[in-house]
């Protein structure tokens, strides 16, 4: 491979690195930590008991729903799990309902083990971080869709081209050259990339094909003339029945579900019942996407007031099946536990190999800084916005979790308030960053980073009756789980601020006339803190 | 079967680890033997695929070949940490081979 070729697609992996790799981050750090969705909606209601016995929360659901919504268009509810905080519920009004339109928040619950709704504090808890991974936040959803697709592209191009930059892919697979500044972030990068070079490539790619519609609309344009017509058939379902306007009472469920598990073959992950209550009643189970690598997840309808089995979803085609597998690749649903704890690994080596890209981009030019007391602009921005995202973001996600713990459980839109205290607690680490010098700012955040992850823990310990003493003693080992993985995190996080603070940058002279000696000592004492 | 699908990644991987120059002089306190070193990689292919079909048991035909990509990351990850950052212990030097003659220094 000639040289040139290889230089430039090292320039082509520099810039396509960097110009969204701060966003890119940011995705990578929040669709990482939603590989534990599930686990941080526990986590986030730490006085939630486990669901030990999830039919009696479905029937806890239906009970909720004729008494809250009788008349509802349509009822959706998830089946819980032992994994999960409760059973989520949603209902549609009639669309030719006189009142206003209720907003999203008043036609949802979440119904507890015991199977009735849950009355603690509001919160998204992993909720967030999975929609915050490709929506973002205080946007429109497609501009931010957009973005991330955009720099998903740019991460793709980085990999590609970083494969055809590095020299010895193979031979370099174990190398890692410690204590040599700019070569040990280099075979940091590298090994991050490397080491979970299937994942990257994966997770990358994927993720451009589970926004496919919105990228590349063409071929649905070309093939479809109206958007309804497309979704029937990618998604097909039963025929929609309209209200007789007949009361008749709606069949137990349960058989329903345990018919439908027979039928499909795996658990039951969702319900949707339509016109409850009414002769025209329909009921449709979804297999849960937690049983099968596709999301594109077969549905039975049946009945509603019979039982009677009454439609199936035909098989799917090639071109849906090959989606459905992509998405469900991305999003690790059908992942148990051993393979949860990889998928999560190799997320925070992509963000370890995002970050140590950057933070290698200001190393490589600080050496070739004319005056390294005096760096130019882009430099400092650079420098500056590293610090702000590299350690201001996870800050902001401890302000998250914080929130979660300390804002009052009756607070009005206090789901709400745990969003807006992480993006305010970010934005005063990032101004922070910017009026800081540099490693001053890295090793306070890093600290402060490390402390608040570390204090989590034991303020459930003493707070909560999700201590780690008592959910270790229960077998609870998804909220002991996360408990234990932001303390392994915390102490990770303090030996980088320790790291930092102890490093001591090799003194170069500047490229330029000689300054009186009073001069230099004043810039020496400003470059240690660099 | 999951736990011996990654013990097969591990040690295939330590094995393509203590096959680099690097890592064999390092810890296995010998000069470069090219010999050696063929067969710890030969022996390391074997474990890749003693992995797959371990895979394909715990997970079945379709999720297995994901989670035989997940093990053998995780595999060389924990490989390149240990050979890494694991000291060397002095106990370990190989007495056996004759110490490496000292060049004309003094």
């Amino acid at each position: 491979m000639s040289n040139g070729f290889r230089q430039s697609q090292s320039t082509l992996h520099t810039w396509s690195g960097l110009l969204l790799g701060w966003i890119l981050f940011a995705v990578f750090v929040t669709g990482t930590a939603a590989y534990w969705r599930d686990a941080l909606n526990r986590w986030s209601r730490p006085e939630l008991a486990q669901i030990q016995d999830p039919d009696q929360v479905v029937r806890g659901a239906i009970r909720f729903l004729e008494e809250r919504a009788p008349n509802a268009q349509n009822w959706f509810i998830t089946v819980p799990t032992d994994r999960s905080p409760g059973a989520q519920v949603f209902w549609q009004p009639q669309p030719n309902s006189s009142d206003a339109p209720p907003t999203r928040r008043e036609t949802r619950e979440l119904i507890g083990a015991d199977g009735y709704p849950v009355t603690s504090g509001d919160t998204r808890g992993g909720e967030f971080f999975y929609r915050f991974h490709f929506d973002l936040h205080y946007m429109p959803t497609v501009w931010a869709r957009w973005l991330v697709g955009i720099a998903s592209m740019f991460m793709l191009v980085a990999i590609l081209s970083g494969v055809v930059t590095h020299k010895k892919i193979f031979k370099d697979f174990f190398t890692l050259r410690r204590a040599k500044g700019q070569r040990s972030w280099l075979d940091g990068h590298n090994a991050t990339a490397v080491l979970a070079l299937p994942f990257h490539l994966m997770i990358t790619y994927t993720g451009l094909v589970t926004l496919w519609f919105l990228y590349m609309p063409w071929a649905a344009i070309a093939n479809y003339t109206d958007s309804a017509t497309v979704f029937e058939t990618i998604f097909p379902e039963a025929e929609t029945v309209q209200r007789m306007d007949q009361p008749t009472p709606l069949i137990d469920l349960i058989p329903i579900i345990r018919n439908g598990e027979q039928t499909l073959g795996a658990p039951i992950g969702s319900i949707k019942v339509s016109q409850p209550g009414d002769a025209a009643a329909r009921i449709t189970l979804s297999r849960s996407s937690t049983s099968m690598l596709s999301t594109r997840t077969p549905d039975l309808t049946y009945d509603g007031t019979s039982g009677v089995l009454l439609w199936r979803s035909p098989p799917p085609g090639g071109a849906t099946v090959t989606q459905g597998a992509m998405v469900g690749l991305h999003a690790g649903r059908f992942a148990d536990y051993p393979m949860r704890w990889i998928f999560f690994l190799c997320g925070v080596a992509g963000s370890l190999m995002v970050a140590s890209g950057l933070v290698l981009w200001v190393v490589k030019r600080r050496d070739r800084l004319p005056d390294p007391t005096r760096p130019h602009l882009g430099f400092r921005l650079v420098e500056r916005l590293n610090i702000g995202f590299l350690a201001g973001f996870p800050v902001g996600i401890m302000g998250f979790f914080w929130a979660n713990r300390l804002l009052p459980a009756q607070m009005l839109e206090r789901d709400e308030w745990e969003i807006h205290m992480m993006f305010i607690v970010w934005a005063a680490a990032l101004l922070y960053a910017f009026v800081r010098r540099p490693k001053r700012a890295w090793v306070e955040l890093l600290a402060l980073l490390s402390a608040a992850l570390i204090a989590l823990p034991l303020f459930n310990l003493v707070a909560t009756p999700a201590g780690l003493i008592d959910t270790i003693r229960a077998s609870d080992w998804v909220l002991a789980g996360v408990d234990l993985t932001l303390a392994v995190l915390g102490c990770g996080f303090g030996y980088a601020a320790w790291r930092v603070a102890r490093h001591r940058p090799k003194l170069r002279a500047a490229r330029i006339r000689p300054l009186p000696v009073a001069v230099q000592t004043a810039t020496s004492e400003q470059a240690e803190t660099v | 079967m999951i736990t011996l699908s990654f013990l097969a990644s591990l040690i295939a991987f330590g094995l393509f680890g203590l096959a680099t120059d690097k890592h064999h002089g390092k810890w296995l306190h010998r000069r470069s033997d090219r010999r050696l070193k063929m067969q710890m990689r030969v022996i390391a292919w074997a474990g890749i695929l003693i992995a797959l079909v371990l895979a394909f048991a715990a997970w079945g035909p379709v999720i297995g070949p994901i989670g035989w990509v997940g093990t053998m990351m995780f595999a060389a990850g924990v490989n390149f940490l240990t050979l890494n950052f694991l000291p060397v212990h002095p106990r370990t030097i190989n007495r056996s081979e004759p110490p490496p003659k000292l060049g004309g220094a003094r």
